[in-house]
């Protein structure tokens, strides 16, 4: 078998890309050639009606560095994935601890968990600003009964129409519809560490929050790190809901890097292309950092 | 110990969670005088079923839905498939550009959809003039473009799954004669099954609930429509019909729902492949 090697020998090396080639394929001609594509447009002269009128060399991104609103727009984006991503890895850290214990309900208690990540986030934010609604949401109602609110229809009512409560708000349903996945990504987490450990911290005479610190938390990094990682990703790119609630109003107070580039998508498609590629830049750096930060293994395990 | 206190703050986190969901099926069974009251109740007296009926007697409902359940199905099992394929070549054989691959994968990721629609439409366009049957104006188009979008994650999260079975398995299933195929298929797949409900799980919702793809590509052909589109019909500029909108969301969420429900156990034990490293 040893002395004629060669066909098989290439078939074996060419193997692998017979069973990986479906997937390089799509992903290429679906994905990373519209991306080219978008980085092409980012460098045209396009016409408002979509003819390209030629080079523009870095004309589109110097007009959009001159907008009065970018400096903010990117501020905000930053605030707006840290703050998200946070508030989600908190609340999910704790929701996994509590559902991870045995009471009566659990089981339902779960499924219930369940129904933000199932619905469809734009419904979910259509849901709540409907409920935000200054005539007639449910929220202001209950602000309105407990005596939080003068009386409905107003300015105060209207928690959207202003920026300092419109961001708060955008960020409590990103977490909303975030917390589910992320809890039961760290529930599986917590169901792979091994029951010995805690008897071994219960021996040495542990308490509670100690054996959490230094044992659940550390083992629990590699779920933690993914889930994170995910929410990054999500929440930066995240569109439905800063669009269905706001639009990015009032003004541009509350737009996103994605909202902008969808905003400017209708004046000029060369800046609006130059905001994604800054944008996609910038997801690159937002994972780079964390990547780091969270001292993820850089190596690909086999 | 302080165990009721954590159970009951348990019960009311899933409360919380659940009631726009609650708010939903309810608004859809409040007659269309209470949905408008400025003192809304958590509960109806008079449930009524007109809105589920306007929704199901008009705009080809049905049709929509079928298609919905085409598309989403269509790429869950394909996108199984070849997910599962490529997890399998980036963790048993080590190659040139390995890492390089999976990292294109990771970056793909992290692409927002909401930029690439124009390319999208003209690529989608230009294929459907070479292979009509998926063209703009057809479910291939979103078929296609789910799954390509599909893939990135699914190739990580099952790539997990296949590292995690010994590889004696494979060989102890080639020294009883078994072929790449059999241990393909009869060793490899029946093992990684949880891994693949998991991401199953996650190409479906993507698809299911999408209104981005199904807006870009379907432009004309009003029987090629998706959910979304029976959705929208409710939106008036003057005044909004809530009864419908609830009802239309509550019938486009429950299946899911309940695709969720009973998977959920699969999806704890599914993501913790995916997440141990």
């Amino acid at each position: 078998m040893q002395q004629k090697p060669t066909f098989k020998q290439v078939a074996r090396r060419l193997e692998p890309l017979a069973w990986i080639g479906p997937a390089m394929v799509l992903i290429a001609v679906v994905v990373v050639w519209p991306v080219i594509e978008m980085i092409r447009s980012s460098f045209l002269k396009i016409s408002r009606f979509g003819v390209v009128q030629g080079s523009n060399g870095a004309g589109n991104y110097a007009k959009l560095f001159d907008e009065a609103d970018f400096g903010g727009v990117m501020i905000r984006s930053v605030v707006w994935v840290v703050a998200v991503v946070a508030l989600t890895v908190l609340i999910s850290l704790g929701l996994a601890q509590l559902f991870n214990q045995r009471f009566p309900g659990r089981r339902v208690t779960r499924w219930a968990l369940i129904a933000p990540w199932a619905a469809s986030v734009v419904m979910t934010s259509i849901m709540f600003k409907w409920m935000l609604d200054p005539e007639v949401g449910l929220i202001n109602m209950v602000r309105r009964d407990l005596g939080l609110l003068d009386e409905l229809g107003g300015a105060a009512a209207d928690p959207l129409g202003a920026a300092s409560t419109a961001m708060p708000w955008l960020i409590a349903v990103a977490v909303f519809v975030s917390v589910p996945f992320t809890t039961y990504a760290l529930l599986a987490g917590l169901a792979t560490i091994p029951a010995d450990v805690y008897e071994a911290a219960k021996m040495d005479g542990a308490s509670t929050w100690r054996t959490y610190w230094s044992v659940t938390l550390p083992l629990l990094r590699p779920a933690l790190t993914v889930a994170a990682l995910i929410n990054v990703m999500n929440v930066f790119n995240n569109f439905p809901i800063i669009w269905v609630m706001t639009h990015g109003q009032p003004g541009y107070s509350t737009a996103t890097s994605t909202i902008f580039m969808y905003i400017l998508k209708g004046s000029d498609i060369g800046e609006s292309a130059a905001m994604s590629v800054v944008n996609f830049g910038m997801v690159i750096v937002l994972v780079a950092i964390f990547l780091k930060v969270s001292k993820w293994k850089t190596e690909v395990p086999r | 110990m302080r165990r009721p206190v954590a159970n009951v703050i348990a019960v009311a986190a899933a409360f919380a969670t659940f009631f726009p969901i609650y708010w939903m099926v309810l608004s859809a069974l409040k007659p269309a005088g209470e949905i408008q009251s400025l003192d809304a109740r958590p509960w109806t007296l008079s449930p009524t079923f007109d809105h589920f009926q306007r929704v199901l007697s008009g705009e080809n409902f049905s049709r929509y839905f079928v298609n919905s359940l085409i598309v989403a199905l269509s790429v869950v099992v394909l996108s199984a498939l070849v997910a599962f394929l490529a997890a399998v070549a980036v963790t048993r054989f080590s190659f040139r550009f390995r890492t390089t691959v999976l990292l294109m994968f990771l970056v793909a990721q992290m692409v927002p959809v909401e930029a690439l629609t124009i390319p999208l439409f003209f690529l989608v366009r230009d294929i459907g003039t070479a292979v009509p049957g998926v063209g703009l104006n057809t479910l291939g188009a979103l078929i296609l473009v789910h799954l390509a979008f599909s893939l990135p994650f699914a190739i990580w999260m099952m790539r997990g799954f296949v590292a995690a079975v010994p590889e004696a398995l494979e060989e102890a299933a080639m020294i009883d004669g078994a072929g790449r195929g059999t241990i393909l298929w009869r060793v490899l797949f029946p093992l990684v099954a949880p891994g693949l409900v998991a991401t199953s799980v996650f190409s479906f919702i993507a698809a299911w609930n999408d209104f981005i793809f199904a807006r870009t590509f379907i432009i004309s052909a009003k029987d090629n429509q998706t959910l979304p589109a029976a959705l929208l019909v409710f939106f008036k500029p003057d005044e909004n019909d809530w009864g419908g909108i609830m009802a239309a969301s509550t019938l486009m969420t429950i299946p899911v729902l309940v695709f969720f429900i009973a998977v959920q156990r699969k999806l704890v034990s599914g993501l913790a492949g995916a997440v141990k490293d």
